[in-house]
């Protein structure tokens, strides 16, 4: 068990050590960036961001309302970085770069570190962006039969 | 005895927070919290002291006797050799 605190509380000093030229390793809670990464089990090691950020990339961002984000570049359009967790099929449009924290280096598979480099992780990537596209077809061949039907 | 360089004490609303900066950031994972007296001896190690040292600050500076003091120290000092903060 990893001591959990709320990110919100400990962004300034997370900005700090990344400003400072450091990492921080953060496991981060939720289910959103599943399978990739498992809640109390798997961690990120967070960098400061290299502008412009690339497709593919994880991202800690921070939305206007506030709440703090650990999800993937999945696109970019004039409004800015599109995102969308792994597990999940709903895109957040306009990120922009003031809303981006860090970026995500590496990441402890609970203590396998792997790196962006790493084939499996590339792998992974690959096949994630199929899946991805065979389930926003899926979701969308459910919602568009509805919408027929309604007609 | 004393702090590695890298390393800064912060405050997150009642709490007191260790984290390492820079460089030493990739050899140090995460953080360190400390109580009140962990945050005050934590300062004095700053710069090089002893057990014994502390010990007496310890004493000077809070209402515990010397043998209380002695065993605090030894046990802080041994988790900040195990997450090898010290230099």
């Amino acid at each position: 068990m990893h001591s959990e605190f709320i990110l919100k509380e400990y962004a300034d000093i997370i900005c700090e050590v990344l400003e400072s030229g450091g990492v921080f390793r953060m496991y981060p809670k939720g289910t959103s960036m599943l399978p990739l990464l498992r809640y109390q089990k798997d961690s990120v090691v967070l960098a400061l961001p290299q502008m412009p950020l690339k497709k593919g990339e994880i991202i800690l961002y921070k939305r206007g309302n506030g709440q703090y984000v650990l999800h993937r570049i999945v696109g970019k359009d004039e409004a800015g970085y599109i995102c969308c967790g792994d597990n999940q099929t709903t895109l957040e449009h306009g990120i922009t770069e003031e809303n981006v924290i860090a970026v995500v280096e590496s990441i402890y598979r609970k203590e396998k570190h792997i790196t962006k480099k790493n084939f499996g992780y590339r792998c992974y990537w690959f096949f994630w962006q199929c899946l991805f596209i065979r389930r926003v077809v899926w979701k969308l061949g459910k919602i568009l039969p509805v919408k027929n039907k309604m007609r | 005895m004393k702090i590695k360089e890298g390393f800064i004490l912060r405050s997150v609303g009642s709490e007191n927070v260790v984290v390492a900066v820079g460089e030493q950031s990739r050899k140090f994972n995460g953080m360190i919290r400390l109580n009140n007296t962990g945050k005050f001896l934590w300062e004095l190690l700053k710069e090089d002291r002893t057990e014994e040292f502390l010990a007496d600050e310890l004493v000077a500076n809070y209402d515990i006797d010397r043998e209380q003091a002695t065993a605090d120290v030894k046990r802080f000092a041994e988790r900040l050799k195990e997450a090898e903060v010290l230099a």
